[in-house]
Order: structure tokens, then C-alpha cells, then sequence
């Protein structure tokens, strides 16, 4: 007999920016069990490319985009999207800096989950109130300027950077993926009440994500791109 | 103070001084060039690298910031391509479309898989260097003030303006204190204007680099520049420390008898406080 596992997710640009300006991306397959969110970080070059290219290489061809050989060949994807004839000088000497962006790939099994992570785009495992296990970051003050992140850079080495996670869990357990923005809010807020507050609550529809991140920003959530997935096991 | 967000509808602004009078024309240590060529060499590198920070690698240029540049030697004027008296800042993304000239140069780049193109690049040139006349500093310090002076006013709730001054020498239109602090007394509701200073290299006496106090300089002449400039904000502290410098609380925005490496890290912090996020930094799974 299978899992019966649902999921929901949403994703907001910052404030003052428009949707097609979002460089985060969320992807899941609830048949495969496999749940990826990625934030491509803003200073780099076409890094919602590069986002999308890893969750889908993660949730849809069901490959593990940190893998040395899967990473290569991602990366040829990013730069043949992204290179065209009569760019201007400035993206001509820009793509060659490359796509960045932190990256959380979940797998939900039957016998278990495992999770793996650069930076700090963070996953939660919550029994109720209680968080299990979060990481790559755990708690709020650990979220820095110098977050470790996946590049498109050839030879770059992602390996010492990985995070991994792991273990069982119980039917009615919820996991949670969200970008750092999110992920910081989620866990300033656990160290203050004690309990995670009811993300699936907000992510019910995009109108209900879009009071939350309003309510949330104006409590001193950073302003920037945010994006949750929470999947009910 | 100084978190004002940045973003295209609440613009930064970055203005430089730079000295062109006749001492520019002698060398600069350890660069084979003179002073005035190293000094537009860096200033067309910074000012591309900053139109870099504001494109995300498509035809996009993002409006984070306006720029503009005083030149002072014989004449004191706005000396960036494309502004004039009238309008002496402009946004970077007209500074990324309108270039002076492109200069063509053979580059190695990525080819994206590992290996390396040799391949013909245009490098954008928006300054050329000059050399000529004394040193009017107390006149560009007045320009400066004007300019930042309106703009504060058409920008009140932005980031202050930043204000580098790039000199070889001491003033030659009298003592730029008073000027000075007027630009550090103008502000926005995010702060007062940011003034920093830059002495290039010419002298055997060691560099300062952004001392927090003015013992060890070696004259008054430096201890005054050290007096007229404001103190680092946390976030350029913190990116000035990860550039590789020693700085300590309270350091001042000042680099006495500086190399020119030095005035590229300096004016690359100065640009990328400017954008959203040009002081984060990226890794790319080396450190965790």
C-alpha cells in the first residue's frame, strides 16, 4: 500500500517586484515523493534559469542536481538557455559569472525521508507543535549575508557545502520547504512562541500566502523573494 | 540609519570626485601607468562592474542607482559621459546604453563547460584621463554639495548618497573642511550623506587604510582628510573586513597614501553598498 502524501506550495516576489521578477522556484511530485525549492540569489546571472533547472532535475527526471555528473550537465542546460546571439555587452560579461542559488531537495519514502541542502533554503519536519529536525540552518540568528550556495561556475565544487538530513516519520507529520526569508521568519517566530506557525494555513491559496507575507514583511520578515512548500504526510 | 531598501523607485546615488590636476600626469607606484590613466583605467572598470550588479545577464539594466563623477584640475565639471551641469547624476542604466566608445580587446571567458574562448570584447569606456591645472578641491567639494543637496531633497526616504573623493594632493583653493561638512551634514531620513576619501600613492610613508582614529598619520594635511570622513556604516564595515582589511569599529572612509588595488576594493564596496545586495556574498559551496 502507498503513501498518501499531499502537498501545497506558493511562491511571492518581493515587494516591488513583479511575478516574472521571482527568482525562487518550487516544484514537487507527489506520486515520486520528491519536493525541491530553490532561491536563486538576485546578484547573479539568470539565476531563476538556474533555479528552475534544479528543481525539476530534482522533483520531474528524479536525478540529485548536487551530483558531480548530474551538476555538470545542468550547467550546460543553464548556459545553452541562457547564451544568445546579440545580447549586450553587459549580460556578453555577465553570464560568464554564472547562475547561484540555495537549493533543498526532499524525498519522502515510505520507509523514511532524506533530505539534501545547500544554503540556506531550509527544510522542517514538524510532529504538531515540534520541530524534529530543521536544516541546513536551524535557528534564526545562524541565516548570514554568506550563505553557501550552487553555482553554474564550472569545477565548483558543491560537495563540503551539502547538507543531509534524514531518518522515519510518522503518518500525519508535515515537512515544510521554504526560502530563507520564510525559513528565518519560521524559526524567529519558534524561538519566541515555542510553536511553528500554521504555514499549510497560509499557503491555501495564493491570496491567503499574499495576506501572510504582507502581515509577515510588516513584522520584519526581510523583503525578499518567499517561497513555502508544505507537504502532509 | 543607512537601510533604507534600494530598489528602482527608491534609487542610491554614488558620486565621485576625482582630481585631475597636472600631478595626476606623474606615475603611480607599482602600476607603470600614470595616476590619471590608472585612476580612468579603474573608474571605467567600477563603473562596468557596477552596471554588471544591475543586470541580470539579459537585456535587462535595474535602475538600483545614479551616478556621476566631478573631475577637478583646470575646470571643476561633471566629467561622465552623459551628464552635464544640468544634469549631473544619471541612472546606470544610461551609463550601461551610453558609453563614450567601446574599446575592442581580446579576452579569455568561460565557455561554460570547463574550458576557456578567446574572444574579441568590447570594454565600455565612459572616462578618459586628464591632467591639468591645480587642485580645486574646495570647488568640487562646493559642486558636490549642490548636487547632493538637490538630490537629497528629490529623494528623501533613500539611502544616502555616497561621496568619494579620489586626490593626489592637498587642495590649491584653500582649506575644504567647511565644505566638507556640509556634504556630511546634508542627509535623507536614512542617514547623512557617506563622504569618504581616497589619497593615491606617491610618498614612501606606508598606507592608512581606514584607520579609526588619526594617530600614526603623518601630517596635518592627512589627519584633516582623516577628520572629513564619515565613519563606515556595519554593512561596508563587514564587506570592507571580507575584502581582506583590518578594520575596527568607528574605521572612517579613508585611505591615505593608497596603492591601486586599494582604490579599486574601495570604490567596488562604494558601488556595491549602492545596489540591493552587491555586498552579499556568494559562494559557491566552498564554505558553509
Amino acid at each position: 500500500m502507498g503513501i498518501r502524501i499531499c502537498a501545497v506550495a506558493q511562491s511571492m516576489s518581493k515587494r516591488g517586484r513583479s511575478d516574472a521578477e521571482n527568482e525562487d522556484r518550487v516544484a514537487y511530485d507527489v506520486g515520486s515523493g520528491r519536493f525541491a525549492v530553490a532561491d536563486g540569489a538576485s546578484t547573479s546571472a539568470r539565476s531563476e534559469v538556474w533555479s528552475e533547472i534544479l528543481v525539476n532535475a530534482f522533483t520531474r527526471d528524479g536525478v540529485d542536481p548536487l551530483a558531480p555528473d548530474v551538476l555538470d550537465r545542468l550547467r550546460q542546460a543553464w548556459w545553452k538557455q541562457v547564451a544568445r546571439p546579440g545580447l549586450p555587452w553587459w549580460a556578453v560579461e555577465k553570464l560568464p559569472q554564472g547562475a547561484a542559488a540555495a537549493f533543498v531537495g526532499l524525498t519522502v519514502r515510505e520507509t523514511g525521508y532524506r533530505v539534501r541542502a545547500i544554503g540556506d533554503s531550509c527544510l522542517f519536519h514538524l510532529r504538531g507543535e515540534e520541530i524534529l529536525l530543521a536544516g541546513p540552518l536551524d535557528r534564526a540568528d545562524r541565516f548570514s549575508r554568506f550563505p553557501a550556495l550552487i553555482t553554474t561556475r564550472p569545477h565548483a565544487a558543491a560537495t563540503v557545502a551539502i547538507w543531509e538530513g534524514g531518518g522515519s516519520y510518522d503518518a500525519g507529520d508535515v515537512f515544510v520547504l521554504a526560502t530563507d526569508a520564510m525559513a528565518k521568519h519560521l524559526l524567529q517566530d519558534y524561538q519566541t512562541a515555542g510553536r511553528l506557525l500554521p504555514v499549510a494555513k497560509y499557503l491555501e491559496s495564493p491570496e491567503a500566502f499574499g495576506d501572510f507575507v504582507a502581515r509577515a514583511r510588516e513584522n520584519g520578515m526581510d523583503n525578499d523573494d518567499t517561497t513555502a512548500c508544505v507537504v502532509q504526510t | 540609519m543607512y537601510s533604507a531598501e534600494i530598489n528602482r523607485t527608491q534609487r542610491a546615488c554614488l558620486l565621485l570626485l576625482i582630481d585631475q590636476s597636472y600631478s595626476m600626469s606623474e606615475p603611480w607606484a607599482g602600476t607603470g601607468m600614470s595616476k590619471a590613466d590608472q585612476l580612468a583605467l579603474t573608474v571605467n572598470k567600477i563603473l562596468g562592474n557596477a552596471v554588471l550588479l544591475c543586470s541580470k545577464g539579459d537585456d535587462r539594466i535595474f535602475d538600483y542607482f545614479e551616478v556621476g563623477i566631478i573631475g577637478y584640475g583646470m575646470d571643476v565639471g561633471p566629467v561622465l559621459h552623459g551628464t552635464d551641469l544640468g544634469t549631473p547624476l544619471i541612472p546606470i542604466g544610461e551609463v550601461a546604453r551610453n558609453p563614450k566608445r567601446m574599446d575592442q580587446l581580446t579576452q579569455k571567458i568561460s565557455d561554460g563547460v570547463g574550458g576557456f574562448l578567446e574572444v574579441q570584447t568590447n570594454k565600455p569606456v565612459w572616462v578618459d584621463p586628464r591632467f591639468n591645472g591645480q587642485t580645486p578641491m574646495v570647488k568640487a567639494f562646493g559642486t558636490a554639495a549642490e548636487i547632493i543637496d538637490s538630490w537629497c531633497r528629490q529623494n528623501p526616504r533613500s539611502f544616502p548618497p555616497i561621496v568619494i573623493n579620489i586626490t593626489d594632493g592637498v587642495s590649491s583653493d584653500g582649506e575644504p573642511t567647511d565644505v566638507a561638512w556640509q556634504i556630511r551634514e546634508t542627509a535623507t531620513e536614512d542617514g547623512n550623506v557617506l563622504l569618504f576619501n581616497v589619497h593615491v600613492s606617491g610618498m614612501p610613508n606606508p598606507p592608512a587604510v581606514m584607520p579609526n582614529a588619526p594617530a600614526g598619520l603623518p601630517d596635518a594635511y592627512a589627519k584633516m582628510l582623516f577628520d572629513i570622513s564619515s565613519e563606515l556604516p556595519p554593512q561596508m564595515l563587514e564587506a570592507t573586513a571580507v575584502a581582506g582589511y583590518e578594520v575596527k569599529p568607528g574605521a572612517r572612509g579613508f585611505v591615505y597614501n593608497a596603492e591601486a588595488h586599494m582604490v579599486v576594493d574601495f570604490l567596488d564596496i562604494g558601488t556595491r553598498a549602492v545596489t540591493p545586495t552587491g555586498l552579499k556574498e556568494l559562494t559557491d559551496g566552498r564554505e558553509s
